[in-house]
């Protein structure tokens, strides 16, 4: 059996508590998942990490065979999380095998919990502010029921050069979770560049029109106007 | 239209000719009962409340079955706030016709709103869009839409009660406009592998815009649509006083381009209008409002008789996330809302008189308060 322990902090001590499920701790291997976040790039604080680990769960062993006392959950970390079925390719020895520390993709990765969510249109700028007229995402509207005065301060640099009248953008106001667990307000006002018009929108385009054309007659086989009589 | 008063919710008699304009801030329709249980579009517009074309709204309201008793939708033009859910209006009314500028029937135009009609990455429809919806709508019917042509009449009912006789007929765009507005394409069309995230621009000026005349026994209706004057004889305003000025006047004006100065001319007023005639505006919301101050002064100076569908909408109410409303104010972005709840002008009149009665729904205001 294997059970791995993630440990989101190397500053505290591993508590053994956490391993579950060993009617007996001596046939028990276990590997230890660090989030990527806390090792940094470079190989050597992984090496450094990976013995602090093993000589710190052998500790941890030791006293715990001295006091042979059951386990006891209530001083566990709240934050150390069990993973199921990591797969590992580490042989192990029948008596007890020390921990496994790799560098995993496993982080309390950056969320945003939007609010608001609008898409904009630019319909006129002026030195200091665009005006944009907003269908209101949230809402689940499909056409623009407001507008919004924005000033080019809140506009990021690089997206000062594409403003034009006629673009679109996207914009939400929420809360942004960072690594550290930080909350964030934020809004974000991205002004997409894809996607473009390729060579096959044109050609069914074309394919379009070209039906409805069959439909409507060649520009030249209309001169007069019909007219509706309902009398 | 939730807030429609009871006596306005009447169908017409049969010998009443009912003109209604709906406007909810941004885009109009207008509806025109011409007497027997039938009636006529021009234009579409969605309603705020619903999102349903407000035509139908109102219909359901007043208790008119669209598919039996429109008889001809026409758009005046292809721009976002004429054409709004006009493909959805038309299926409703099973047995209208469709009309539109002919210029919107050529291949060069069939060609823009078919590559627009690619863009799938906006949410918001565009006026092109919908056109393609329109026609694709009508090669499924089989029913080729009726081809506009200034001077021409487009539309005809005789009726044995020649009081109810009816005919509309259009009095632009002018043959150079046509021409310009088939150049001005070419400007629009986007370009290989340049972003999507562009929404076609309407076209400036709108030289395709359809004013037009509707003749119901002895009443006379000026349709004037988003037609602008240029100071150019064979052009706007100037081309259409110059042809159609001395027939019989109009009692009843939609005023042109949402009371805008490039939407006005004198000659409207003294050569195609009676003295004090009803007039109907529907503002714009978006951008440059419209009509300014100004535009209301200039307007009610020339007939007292001048309504607008909504009112000027205010500064939006704080009603979002509170979150939402702080980041707002740090960052000094303003929102409002642009469009207010939709309302209506609804004037009537029996066929064999020349007074129109007029009905303001809760949202419509006279133009004397629209500025105030």
């Amino acid at each position: 059996m294997t059970n791995t322990t993630a440990v989101s902090d190397l500053t505290t001590p591993v508590p053994w508590a956490v391993i579950e499920g060993k009617a007996d701790a001596s046939s028990a291997s276990f590997d230890v998942a660090v989030p990527s976040s806390n090792l940094g790039a470079e190989p050597q604080r992984l090496d450094a990490t990976r013995a602090q680990i093993t000589a710190r769960l052998i500790r941890s062993y030791v006293d715990r065979e001295k006091e042979q006392a059951s386990l006891n959950y209530r001083g566990a970390r709240q934050d150390i999380e069990p993973i199921s079925r990591a797969p590992t390719n580490e042989k192990r020895n029948d008596y007890w095998t020390a921990p496994v520390v790799r560098r995993v993709n496993w982080t309390r990765a950056n969320t945003f919990s939007a609010l608001q969510e609008w898409e904009g249109v630019v319909v006129a700028i002026t030195p200091n502010h665009i005006v944009a007229s907003l269908v209101d995402l949230t809402a689940g509207k499909s056409r623009a029921t407001e507008e919004a005065h924005i000033p080019l301060s809140e506009i990021n640099e690089r997206d000062l050069a594409k403003l034009v009248v006629g673009r679109v953008f996207r914009w939400a106001i929420g809360y942004q979770r960072i690594k550290t667990g930080t909350k964030k307000r934020t809004s974000n006002m991205v002004f997409r560049d894809l996607p473009q018009w390729t060579k096959r929108d044109f050609v069914e385009a074309q394919a379009d029109a070209a039906r409805l054309m069959g439909f409507l007659g060649s520009d030249e086989s209309r001169a007069e106007a019909p007219v509706a009589d309902s009398g | 239209m939730n807030r429609v008063q009871k006596p306005l919710l009447q169908i017409p008699a049969e010998n009443e000719i009912d003109v209604v304009v709906v406007g909810p801030g941004f885009g109009e329709s207008i509806l025109i009962h011409i007497g027997d249980g039938d009636w006529i579009i021009v234009d579409s517009c969605l309603d705020s409340s619903s999102d349903r074309p407000a035509a139908l709204v109102f219909f359901e309201h007043i208790g008119v079955d669209p598919k039996r008793a429109v008889k001809l939708i026409c758009a005046s033009h292809w721009h976002d706030d004429h054409v709004g859910g006009i493909a959805d209006l038309i299926q409703a009314c099973g047995s209208a016709e469709f009309a539109c500028s002919a210029a919107l029937n050529r291949s060069e135009f069939v060609e823009l709103a078919s590559i627009y009609n690619q863009n799938r990455t906006l949410i918001q429809p565009s006026g092109p869009s919908e056109m393609y919806n329109v026609l694709s709508l009508l090669e499924q019917k089989r029913k080729p839409p009726l081809r506009v042509v200034a001077g021409l009449p487009f539309f005809r009912r005789t009726h044995g009660d020649v009081r109810l006789s009816c005919v509309v007929t259009a009095l632009s765009p002018s043959n150079v406009e046509f021409d310009r507005f088939l150049r001005a394409i070419a400007n629009v069309y986007p370009a290989l592998r340049t972003s999507k995230s562009l929404r076609v621009p309407d076209l400036q000026p709108n030289d395709l815009s359809i004013a037009m005349w509707v003749e119901v026994g002895n009443l006379n209706i000026l349709l004037g649509a988003d037609v602008e004057e240029h100071d150019d004889p064979k052009r706007g305003w100037s081309a259409i006083v110059a042809v159609r000025g001395g027939n019989p006047r109009a009692s009843l004006f939609k005023i042109a381009h949402h009371g805008s100065i490039t939407g006005h001319y004198p000659g409207i007023w003294t050569d195609l209008l009676t003295k004090r005639p009803h007039a109907v505006l529907t503002p714009w919301n978006r951008g440059s409002k419209l009509p300014t101050e100004a535009d209301c002064t200039r307007i009610t100076s020339l007939t007292d008789l001048a309504f607008a569908t909504s009112r000027p909408t205010p500064r939006r109410q704080k009603r979002k996330e509170a979150a939402v409303d702080r980041t707002l104010d740090e960052a000094n972005i303003s929102i409002r809302d642009i469009e207010p709840p939709t309302g209506f002008v609804h004037l009537r009149a029996e066929a064999s008189s020349l007074n129109w009665t007029f009905t303001l729904s809760a949202e419509a205001i006279t133009l004397d308060k629209f500025a105030s």
